[in-house]
């Protein structure tokens, strides 16, 4: 026990100082336990709960079926080319995003003290929502009076149907996800970055790297904890994303941008179909979850630290 | 007003470890007593334990007479001085000095006045209005000391104050603390690892070791009796050369031999250390100071010398060290019998090999690889028993 | 080579918001008429016609009171709860990660649908003070875990100094901990109203009438309600439910960055 040192002092000391009491500890944190608790956690155990029970309408009882609303969920096409949609959705998010937040924060990072703002104006998307989000993006991808379009016309190629062709409104929510979720991505990946030490850069310079190689074999290793960050928060806001896939495109056009989200939502609110939706929501949470650790995994087997 | 006692203290932490064991000692009012011992030998727990930030597991602490266990910092009249300072960082430095009288809800026409009293006392009219990022570290230390003042306490709990700050500074404001001490004359109670502020400051000196209290004495008994070969070895620099040692008895005359070497053992040590004489035959620690050395000027008889080979020399202007290897075996006092050392914590490492330093005056400096002849002053060796590292007497 | 990245930068995260300006002060017409940037005949219209539509001031007013209300007990509750969990010892503080990680194991558009059944159960479909409710359990996780952090970040001493100088372990908190908090009060708090502010999902799940939804649900509506795309009414909308954010947001953005940062997840 190093004397003088608070923290390691603190983990074994039986202190005065702070009531000491440890119902102050509960009575303090109670309230906001139980808020959390009932908004965050008894939601997850109802839904997953109800998933295991018959609950479609216009019907009086409502029988345990077991898994019977996962094997309905699977054996539906509309699921597996949801999911099919989700996955090309998620995976385009990630690509997009991690590649633009590692070059942006390189760049951001080599800034000068006059450029500062620009760390200020990278993040401004950060407090847009969702829903305006869609809006300007719908504004922009007009096929009309669109900007894209106008410059491709001006460059004399053909105007794109942005919106109206299922692929290209896949491009386009892809867009507008990642730039709505960029900032977060960008700062941690920032963050890495400034914590490397400006040392290993320098002998990396004197040990003839250039700047390209340098950057790709000495400071990207080293903030590989930072970008799986970064890839498990851009993964998160894809496979949970519902309202900029709603505002932009309402899953169309035909049901070409119809993620497993908007899927959920048709099942319960549309169609009432509880039970099922129900396990659709476990779906997406257990899928969520299984993205993460995978990622986590990935960075344990073939990161640095 | 401050008198503080310790009654059969005892600090466990709730893992277990004992941080003081069975502590008893008191303050005298108006004493100034250091508290000093390595980092981990419970001294800042035992003041903190005063200042009522850690409780007591066993015994009480008492203040003129009140058992304060149960007491809150606050009730028990008492101003400490941080290690780290710990000025309020959105405080001026009146503001921070004010503190105290304002929890008080001291009148503040008054509390005005006391603060000021206190910074013409430590000298810093014009930081009044700063705020602690503002000042330096010396500054800072005064605002500090400031604090503890301006209430009049009845006691004084410094954790090693003087630690953040420069080798310089550190002196000066050593010099300040004394002063403001002996004129205020408030019981002081004060921590630090460092055995010259020790020494300096202290009216008397505890000196601790794994949670025991080792010795209590004036610096100057502390010195030149250490109770405990631990004590010995912390107090002086460069310390005290401790080695295993037989007492033999050659012709009505002890002798302390350790590896190869063999000093004299004369009558005024023997005087001071008389137990000695129930140890011939045995092993004992033998502990010699390596200013009592001095290169011996041929006309002293040869029983009397240690005849050994200049290992390094460091000359350090007004005196120098040499250092001589020996084959005795070296005691570390700090491992051997502290609590650690009972549960093995040191057990298994081969016994090191002394290396005797002498200090000796610079105008007979000898050079590397030389073979010198030095002596030993008369009453000045120290012996402990090798089992239980007390003193000999 | 580096203006080339930074370029692309601000050309990325400026061009949407520029766009979505210039329209927003065109006439619906003039959209197809006038494609370029910079509009012919700039006219507030849009923005007029925003304000004076009742969904808009009622969905305003409804995020004002969701918001702050939100907030006010985001603060009220999270406060004594971060302070407990940086600086008491009890059974529980372990629960802080979970506490924290819950946003991410559940995730608000999982939530919809329970909650949506609770509150049909409860009878507080469609009211503003469920959905307050709900707003706070949402933000708590964000608070608490970017309150604990600040609070672990002021030094112990502090508060032992106070203690030694008399003061009680309320004074503490009054007058040692709770100034030096103030920074990172403003900036949970302004964290936590962007949340709030920006909520879409729960409050499709949550509100039915325009007595209690707010601003984005409302903007999501008249997506459909101004039947052929009325461009720059949807454009003026969508910047005005932006532009108090950023207001805020410029004065704090350093404390913002660092927050999120702090923050990490969420």
């Amino acid at each position: 026990m190093a004397e003088g040192d608070p923290s390691t002092d603190a983990a074994s000391a039986t202190r005065i100082v702070g009531w000491q009491h440890p119902w102050i500890g509960y009575l303090s944190s109670a309230p906001a336990m139980i808020i959390v608790a009932v908004v965050l956690a008894f939601p997850v155990v109802f839904a997953a709960w109800q998933s295991l029970f018959d609950l479609s309408p216009l019907q009086d009882e409502t029988p345990f079926i077991g898994f019977g609303n996962y094997i309905d969920v699977f054996s539906e096409q509309t699921f597996w080319s949801s999911l099919g949609r989700t996955a090309i959705f998620v995976f385009g998010v990630i690509v997009l995003g991690l590649t633009l937040s590692i070059i942006f924060a390189f760049a951001l990072n080599r800034v000068v003290s006059g450029l500062r703002f620009i760390r200020g104006l990278a993040i401004l998307p950060y407090i847009v929502s969702s829903v305006a989000a869609a809006l300007m993006f719908r504004t922009m991808f007009n096929n009309e009076f669109g900007f894209p379009n106008q410059i491709l016309e001006m460059l004399g190629f053909g105007a794109i149907p942005w919106l109206s062709d299922g692929t290209y409104a896949m491009i386009v929510v892809i867009f507008a996800q990642v730039w709505t979720d960029l900032p977060l991505a960008l700062l941690f990946i920032l963050g890495g970055l400034q914590t490397i030490d400006k040392q290993l850069t320098e002998a990396a310079l004197v040990d003839g790297a250039t700047g390209l190689r340098s950057a790709i074999y000495i400071s990207l290793p080293l903030i590989a904890p930072q970008i799986t960050l970064a890839t498990v928060w851009l993964s998160f806001k894809a496979v949970t994303s519902l309202g900029t896939v709603l505002a932009l495109t309402g899953g169309g056009p035909g049901d070409s941008t119809q993620l497993l989200t908007l899927e959920m939502v048709r099942l319960g609110f549309d169609e009432y179909e509880t039970g099922t939706a129900m396990a659709l929501v476990i779906i997406i949470f257990v899928l969520n979850a299984a993205l993460t650790v995978s990622y986590l995994g990935l960075q344990r087997k073939f990161g640095t630290k | 007003m401050g008198e503080v006692n310790f009654n059969n203290v005892v600090k466990r932490f709730d893992d277990g470890t004992v941080a003081v064991s069975d502590l008893n000692f008191s303050i005298e009012e108006g004493e100034f007593l250091v508290l000093v011992g390595p980092s981990g030998c419970g001294k800042s727990t035992s003041l903190r334990m005063v200042a009522g930030l850690e409780a007591i597991t066993g015994g009480e602490i008492t203040i003129d007479g009140e058992v304060v266990n149960g007491l809150t910092p606050r009730e028990r009249d008492i101003a400490m001085v941080f290690q780290t300072y710990a000025l309020y960082p959105h405080m001026t430095v009146e503001q921070n000095m004010g503190f105290p009288l304002r929890m008080a809800r001291v009148d503040p026409e008054e509390k005005k006045r006391r603060v000021r009293s206190a910074t013409n006392i430590l000298g810093m009219e014009n930081l009044l209005g700063r705020y602690p990022r503002e000042l330096s570290g010396g500054q800072r230390q005064r605002v500090a000391m400031g604090r503890a003042i301006v209430r009049s306490p009845r006691v004084f709990l410094m954790d090693e104050p003087l630690s953040n700050l420069d080798a310089k500074l550190r002196v000066q404001m050593r010099g300040e603390i004394a002063r403001l001490q002996r004129e205020l004359g408030t019981t002081t109670l004060y921590v630090t690892h460092d055995q010259v502020e020790a020494m300096t400051l202290g009216d008397r000196v505890a000196v601790m070791h794994d949670g025991v209290l080792q010795q209590l004495a004036p610096p100057a008994r502390l010195y030149q009796a250490p109770e405990t070969v631990f004590v010995a070895g912390f107090i002086g620099s460069p310390p005290m050369n401790l080695c295993r040692a037989t007492i033999m008895d050659e012709g009505g005359a002890l002798v302390a031999k350790f590896g190869s070497f063999a000093l004299p053992i004369d009558p005024g040590s023997i005087e001071k250390y008389p137990n000695v004489r129930e140890h011939v035959g045995r092993d004992v620690v033998l502990g010699t100071r390596p200013e009592c050395f001095f290169i011996a000027s041929g006309d002293l008889p040869e029983n009397k010398l240690v005849k050994a080979k200049v290992d390094f020399v460091e000359m350090l202007g007004a005196e120098a060290l040499i250092y001589l290897p020996t084959d005795a075996e070296q005691i570390d006092g700090s491992t051997r019998f502290g609590v650690k050392a009972k549960t093995g914590a040191n057990g298994g490492t081969e016994p090191e090999q002394l290396t005797l330093v002498a200090r000796i005056a610079p105008k007979t400096v000898p050079s590397h690889g030389e073979m010198v002849n030095i002596a030993y002053e008369e009453d000045s060796l120290h012996f402990f028993d090798i089992d239980t590292g007390r003193a000999l007497r | 080579m580096l203006w080339l990245p930074l370029a692309a930068l601000v050309l990325w995260t400026m061009g949407p918001f520029l766009i979505s300006l210039s329209v927003s002060f065109k006439q619906p017409a003039m959209v197809f008429a006038d494609p370029g940037l910079i509009p012919d005949e700039p006219t507030l219209d849009a923005y007029i016609r925003v304000l004076e539509r009742p969904g808009f001031q009622k969905a305003l007013w409804n995020s004002i009171v969701i918001g702050f209300g939100s907030l006010f007990i985001t603060l009220l509750v999270g406060v004594p709860a971060a302070y407990a969990f940086a600086r008491f010892r009890f059974r529980g503080r372990h629960l802080l990660l979970l506490f924290s990680l819950l946003p991410m194991l559940a995730p608000k558009v999982g939530l919809m649908f329970p909650l949506f059944l609770l509150s049909v159960e409860l009878g507080a479909f469609d009211s503003r003070l469920f959905l307050i409710f709900v707003f706070t359990g949402m933000l708590l996780p964000l608070a608490v875990w970017l309150l604990v952090g600040f609070f672990q970040a002021i030094p112990r001493e502090l508060e032992e100094a106070a203690a030694v100088d008399g003061a009680t372990q309320f004074a503490t908190i009054r007058t040692v901990i709770m100034p030096l908090a103030i920074p990172a009060l403003i900036t949970v708090a302004v964290l936590a109203f962007r949340e709030a502010w920006n909520e879409f999902e729960l409050v499709l799940a949550l509100t039915q009438t325009a007595d209690s939804r707010t601003l984005p649900y409302e903007l999501f509506l008249m997506q459909d309600a101004t039947g052929i795309a009325d461009f720059p009414i949807q454009n003026a909308f969508a910047l005005l439910t932006i532009v108090p954010l950023v207001l805020v947001y410029l004065r704090i953005e350093r404390y913002v960055a660092e927050g999120l940062l702090s923050g990490a997840v969420k």
